[in-house]
């Protein structure tokens, strides 16, 4: 269902790069040469073990020894994160990024919980302040890039909804993101304004695409950029939803141990107009 | 691996022996001690009385208990079929009944989706036929609990049928019982243990769903947001909340295996008539 969302657990061993990275920071495992005696040393076991380790920890979230980017990215930038780690890529050719691609407040959780990460896209503002509150260092906020949230209907949609106010009727499957996440708390306005009774609630704004495109739900209240990422499986319903409901994205470096020059360099392209380019034509507003 | 110089007695086996029992031991206690060490019991208690955390467990109590009725009224004469009569496909519908169990859980509801779901193989002929849509529905929470709890039912109690010694049912026959009085008087009893065991694993399982819950039903607070999925939404926000709806879960767990589940367990074990075999 989360078509982009690769990993929402990334410290639990899940696999969670873009590439998988073999290098491993843990010694070799080297079988005894000369010993030809069947029953294995405690320090042959406890190698084998640090070796199954590190296989583990090597195949599934590439911890690598030149430590690469890691950005915990929200989920409604999943469509444009592969865009914008292969700029940065690009530009920074020895800067390899891994992305993990999930809901804002899942995220900002582990993060307070001491993921590694170097950098980190929420899809609203506070979500850096509520880190930062928990005692995580985040530096450097950038805004990079804005987003609206709207009325979205599957093109070929069940029910009618042919402007705003027709979210409130009666039969009518609505959608939102759950509050804490970003999507969900710019919805509540909107939801009392218009009298809307969603019938579920997602934790992040992928989830809830997914569940408009695949015809489950007849609207749902998500980003522009989800209508634009669509390829035409969405659509927004025409009229302004009151109150009007943007956000801004803001990058914050959040590496436990500060920021490395690496870090700042990957910032800088975050922040050029050929990020802003990717950005706004995936359908995000600019900064 | 185990070598002449190093038998199973062997000091080295030993403790390696003692390390997994002492790991193992730890893995259950240290996570579960980790959870009762993180909030003051004043903030727990005030968060589970709060309504987010009541109308959860509510809504868990009603649907783990209407899916293990639903489990009992379609799975018992399941089990019931699957262990005494022979018919083509038996093994086939066994391992049908077997997959949920294996199955991971998100997997399932997507499937459900799949097939109750509004644009699904029956959902949409069912919707517009009766206008009743199960997905984001207390009865989709119920039917997920239902497809990943009954096979815990099913399988108990065919194992205990299976097992019964025939003899008695064979006698009461003799003596002229008829096959209802037999079923109440005689097989009934027989595979209490097992059917309790069954409809507590069945219930406990039910209470626990997560993944299917929320990829069929959705998670809508005070209609399809159960305990287990209020501790999900919870835990990306308010702590306090999710540790205590989880001690809420575990107290329950922790009830049913104290009260039900050991000793059930411990008949099963002392080798009761009804499992012979294992």
């Amino acid at each position: 269902m989360n078509g982009s969302i690769r990993c929402t657990r990334p410290h639990r061993g899940a696999s969670c790069g873009r590439r998988r990275r073999e290098h491993c920071p843990c010694p070799p495992f080297r079988a005894s040469r000369c010993s030809r005696s069947i029953s294995p040393t405690a320090a042959d076991v406890a190698l084998s073990l640090l070796a199954a380790l590190c296989l583990l920890v090597g195949a599934g979230c590439g911890q690598s020894g030149e430590a690469p980017s890691r950005w915990f990215v929200a989920a409604s930038l999943g469509p444009v994160a592969d865009d914008l780690a292969a700029l940065v890529e690009s530009e920074l050719p020895s800067v390899e990024v891994e992305l993990v691609v999930a809901g804002s407040a899942q995220l900002r959780e582990q993060l307070a919980d001491g993921a590694p990460a170097a950098v980190f896209l929420p899809a609203a503002p506070a979500q850096l302040d509520l880190l930062a509150a928990s005692g995580r260092d985040v530096s450097h906020r950038t805004p990079i890039a804005g987003n609206e949230l709207v009325l979205a209907v599957a093109t070929d949609g069940l029910a009618a909804v042919d402007e705003v106010s027709d979210a409130a009727a009666a039969g009518v499957l609505v959608g939102v993101c759950t509050l804490g996440v970003p999507c969900g708390d710019l919805a509540r306005p909107t939801l009392s304004t218009l009298g809307i009774s969603p019938v579920t609630e997602t934790s992040s704004v992928r989830q809830l695409v997914a569940l408009i495109e695949t015809g489950e739900l007849d609207a749902g209240l998500v980003y522009a950029s989800d209508v634009a990422a669509s390829e035409g499986r969405l659509e927004r319903v025409p009229g302004d939803l009151a109150p009007p409901v943007e956000t801004t994205y803001e990058v914050g470096l959040v590496r436990a141990a500060g920021p490395s020059p690496q870090d700042l360099d990957v910032l800088d392209v975050l922040a050029s107009v050929d990020a802003r380019s990717i950005l706004t034509d995936a359908g995000f507003a600019p900064s | 691996m185990s070598g002449r110089t190093a038998g199973p007695g062997s000091t080295f086996w030993r403790l390696v022996g003692a390390a997994a029992v002492t790991f193992a031991v730890a893995l259950f206690a240290i996570p579960l001690f980790a959870l009762l060490a993180m909030a003051s019991p004043v903030e727990v208690v005030e968060a589970a009385t709060e309504t987010t955390v009541t109308d959860a467990l509510g809504l868990s109590l009603l649907s783990s208990l209407a899916a293990t009725m639903l489990s009992a009224a379609l799975g018992l004469p399941l089990a019931w079929v699957l262990a005494r009569r022979n018919f083509p496909g038996r093994r086939l519908v066994r391992a049908l009944v077997t997959l949920p169990l294996v199955l991971p859980p998100v997997v399932g509801g997507a499937a459900l989706l799949f097939a109750f779901g509004r644009r699904g193989l029956l959902g949409g002929p069912i919707d517009d036929l009766t206008g009743l849509a199960l997905p984001f529905s207390f009865w989709g929470v119920v039917v997920a609990n239902t497809f990943v709890a009954m096979p815990f039912l099913v399988l108990t109690v065919e194992g205990a049928l299976s097992n019964l010694d025939p003899t008695a049912e064979d006698a009461a026959a003799t003596l002229g019982a008829r096959p209802r009085q037999i079923l109440r008087t005689v097989t009934l009893p027989m595979i209490r243990p097992a059917l309790t065991a069954g409809l507590v694993l069945t219930w406990a399982r039910a209470l626990g769903e997560f993944g299917a819950t929320v990829t069929f039903a959705g998670s809508l607070p005070g209609r399809t947001r159960t305990l287990p999925l209020a501790v999900a939404v919870a835990l990306e926000g308010d702590r306090e909340a999710a540790v205590a709806a989880s001690l809420v879960l575990v107290g329950i767990a922790f009830v049913v295996v104290v009260t039900v589940g050991v000793p059930v367990a411990n008949r099963l074990r002392d080798g009761s008539p009804t499992h012979r075999s294992s």
